[in-house]
């Protein structure tokens, strides 16, 4: 048993090696931190799907609080169609 | 005192006067309401990312207030009646900030 754990264990560290993926960090928390506003339609345009919508923080990997901002200003910018509903 | 933005469009076959003076009228209807209009701003003719009554350009306009809440809720009631005003969006903020925003940036260059 112990001795196929381990053996699974490194083949998966094997295996994971090349496929190495820096982890995604939200860009609007750090120091170099984007501002969200929702007149900046360049930026809110990277977050939201070809369709038009919202792309969810799970994939983006923004963090919740900024999520929620983020969403506001894409609204925000919908309702003022700087952005579309759909498209 | 509390600080508002006011973003409205109008419609396209507005004149710069026209706009002007829709903006002078709303000044007047704050100042009746004690309301103060600090700052405006224009974003220009800008496309519409979809059509609002048939329209597919609009001008932007921004008037940065201090005022109260009545006096925005007069001011939007006056926007409803202007058949000119197709959309408006007022946000209250932390301060009133003087500087051009990005969207009129690019409407001087443009």
């Amino acid at each position: 048993m112990r001795k196929n754990k381990n053996k699974s264990e490194d083949n998966d560290s094997s295996a994971s090696k090349p496929f190495f993926r820096r982890k995604k960090t939200c860009p609007f928390s750090g120091p170099e931190a984007i501002e969200i506003n929702f007149r900046d339609t360049g930026t809110l345009n990277k977050f939201i799907s070809e369709r038009g919508k919202i792309i969810p923080a799970r994939i983006s990997a923004v963090s919740a609080p900024k999520q929620r901002k983020l969403a506001q200003a894409i609204k925000r910018a919908r309702i003022l169609a700087l952005m579309p509903y759909l498209s | 005192m509390a600080f508002y933005e006011t973003i409205f469009i109008t419609r396209q076959e507005l004149g710069d006067k026209e706009i002007d003076k829709t903006i002078k009228s709303f000044k007047d209807i704050l100042k009746k309401n004690n309301a103060n209009l600090v700052d405006t701003e224009s974003w220009g003719l800008r496309n519409l990312a979809y059509k609002i009554e048939k329209n597919k350009k609009g001008h932007y306009v921004v008037l940065k207030i201090d005022g109260n809440g009545p006096a925005i809720h007069e001011l939007e009631r006056n926007m409803r009646i202007d058949e000119n005003i197709i959309r408006y969006l007022s946000l209250k903020t932390d301060s009133i900030n003087t500087k051009p925003s990005i969207l009129a940036k690019k409407a001087q260059e443009a």
